[in-house]
């Protein structure tokens, strides 16, 4: 009991040096300002930040671009990784110490790097200002299947083994026993394909000339004017910008503890 | 010949080639054109002239490229081992709660889902500006302001700023290796009379290598790349004190145009993680 309650005050101290900016941004969110020198709790509370960006700004569009952008890369993520990492975890194919050597090559590149041979081939493709542009580079993330790899790589072999005893297929023992155990590890890859697609941005500044086709991330800094930073408006942005990465996040969290319950199950 | 191998891995290359052609196309080729460039003299406006490795010799001789090479080390010091074991202890905590493990799991979460380049804003002049949140809480309480972002306090707080953006989402990660950690093994020691730190040393650290390497991959790149906070807050400034490797491929390439300059001090870049790679991968070798 005395542990339990020595972890929660650690876990109370991490919480507020992670919090604190978060609702900091909270804050500035609610004074129409010019500068971040506003006092800690607002005299009057207003939302016209939060109206102005709805009404006076593409905002929404770039929303909805943003949620389209990031789901479709997140279910083709979901879809590769796991078959890829599985094959490779188990050294299934020859040659699969040096495909993994390629695609953790490939995961350590910076974007900004192969940005003019990239930006060439998008435009000889006639991807420019489209969806498939922004999606294709990013649809099957490097890091996903190495994380898909390392996880499966912990999943007992001898279960495979004894399925194969028993008669299943190459096929069976993927769908029927690797890919419900490495639900946890699913999540992540869901979560942090959404983030990267959400948070991207170089290859949008550099794909998307258009207004309406813009995302949040090279939308939001034109909010700011010239030279001078709107605060409220970045904040209100900002905060905005959480809410649909939160919901994704409960709605894996769900699948994330059917995963576990499963697990237990098995035992 | 051919025709046995396609039949006999008949499944394997299914579930293998769509990845591992689009990661080719959009990665890979594009790499390898980045990297012939590095061979050349190219302006943009002119065609590349083949130069062999002038660009890398005058790279060598250039202070500025080595401050940045001592940069970007320097932030892998400050925040690569502060984020793996930060992250660890955390997830270990956060596995051992009885209550209210998944409320905090969601909160230290969220900073992710702020990209980095928008918090960076917030950070530097509304927390850490003359006037932002720390030095008004300072100035309140009568002490002395901060200034974040003098040329030697500029790298300890971008690192603590990926530092705050990274640790939730590292325990997460964690958190879902611990879970896949068979529970008859963990019950099998408790019955052996194991106490927590015997536990944590013979059956969840070696259970966790795996993992340990995905993490670890995942800050190295995340810091040797590190750029839109750099972007965001100091600029690479004061005089140079906070430009890692990446900034400085940016400058050359993007503002002076010298794509054939730029392209190899990122192939530099590149040499640099992959060995990092190597190295963690040796370490944390799989037995």
């Amino acid at each position: 009991m005395k542990k339990e309650g020595l972890l929660h005050v650690i876990a109370i101290l991490v919480l507020v040096f992670i919090m604190i900016p978060v609702l900091w941004t909270f804050r500035l969110s609610l004074s129409q300002t010019y500068s971040a020198n506003v006092p800690l709790i607002p005299s009057e509370i207003s939302f016209d930040n939060y109206t102005t960006l709805f009404n006076g700004t593409s905002f929404l569009t770039w929303l909805k671009n943003t949620v389209i952008f990031a789901t479709v890369v997140t279910f083709l993520n979901v879809l590769f990784a796991p078959s890829a990492g599985y094959v490779l975890a188990r050294e299934k194919l020859p040659g699969s110490k040096f495909i993994l050597l390629g695609i953790v090559s490939a995961w350590v590149i910076p974007w900004l790097t192969v940005l003019i041979p990239l930006y060439i081939a998008m435009s000889r493709l006639g991807l420019v200002n489209t969806f498939q542009g922004l999606i294709l580079p990013l649809a099957v993330s490097p890091m996903a299947i190495f994380l898909a790899r390392q996880y499966i790589s912990n999943i007992p072999i001898e279960l495979e083994e004894s399925a194969i005893v028993d008669g299943a297929s190459k096929l069976e023992v993927f769908f029927k026993i690797i890919l419900p155990m490495s639900k946890p590890a699913l999540m992540i890859v869901a979560l942090m394909s959404f983030i990267q697609a959400w948070g991207n941005f170089i290859l949008p500044l550099i794909l998307i000339t258009k207004t309406s086709m813009k995302t949040l991330t090279v939308g939001i800094p034109e909010l700011q004017q010239q030279g001078i930073t709107n605060w409220g408006i970045i904040s209100a942005s900002s905060i905005f910008g959480i809410l649909p990465v939160i919901i994704i996040f409960i709605a894996l969290n769900k699948y994330f503890m059917e995963g576990l319950a499963m697990r237990t199950g098995m035992k | 010949m051919i025709k046995n191998f396609l039949s006999e891995y008949k499944y394997e290359l299914l579930m293998v080639l769509p990845a591992v052609l689009i990661i080719f196309i959009f990665k890979l080729i594009p790499v390898i054109v980045s990297f012939s460039m590095s061979l050349t003299k190219w302006r943009i406006i002119d065609t590349p002239e083949f130069i062999g490795f002038d660009n890398f010799v005058q790279l060598f001789q250039d202070p500025n490229f080595w401050n940045a090479v001592w940069n970007t080390l320097f932030y892998g010091i400050l925040i690569i081992p502060s984020v793996l074991i930060g992250s660890l202890a955390v997830a270990l905590i956060l596995n051992s709660l009885k209550k209210g493990a998944s409320f905090y799991k969601a909160a230290y979460y969220l900073p992710m889902t702020l990209p980095l380049s928008i918090a960076a804003v917030i950070w530097r002049g509304g927390f850490f500006g003359t006037f932002g949140f720390v030095n008004n809480t300072l100035t309140k309480l009568g002490l002395n302001s901060i200034q974040f972002f003098s040329v030697n306090l500029a790298k300890p707080s971008i690192s603590l700023v990926y530092l705050w953006w990274t640790l939730g989402f590292c325990s997460l990660i964690y958190l879902a290796g611990l879970r896949g950690i068979p529970k008859t093994r963990l019950e099998a020691a408790e019955i052996d009379g194991a106490n927590t730190f015997q536990k944590i040393i013979y059956i969840i650290w070696p259970s966790l290598k795996p993992i340990t390497l995905f993490v670890a991959l995942y800050i190295t790149q995340t810091t040797f790349r590190i750029f839109s906070a750099v972007f965001a807050m100091t600029g690479g400034g004061p005089s140079r004190s906070s430009e890692p490797l990446l900034y400085y491929t940016y400058n050359w390439g993007w503002q002076n145009f010298r794509m054939g300059y730029s392209a190899a001090a990122s192939v530099v870049l590149f040499l640099m993680v992959i060995s990092v790679y190597l190295f963690q991968s040796y370490i944390l070798k799989e037995d």
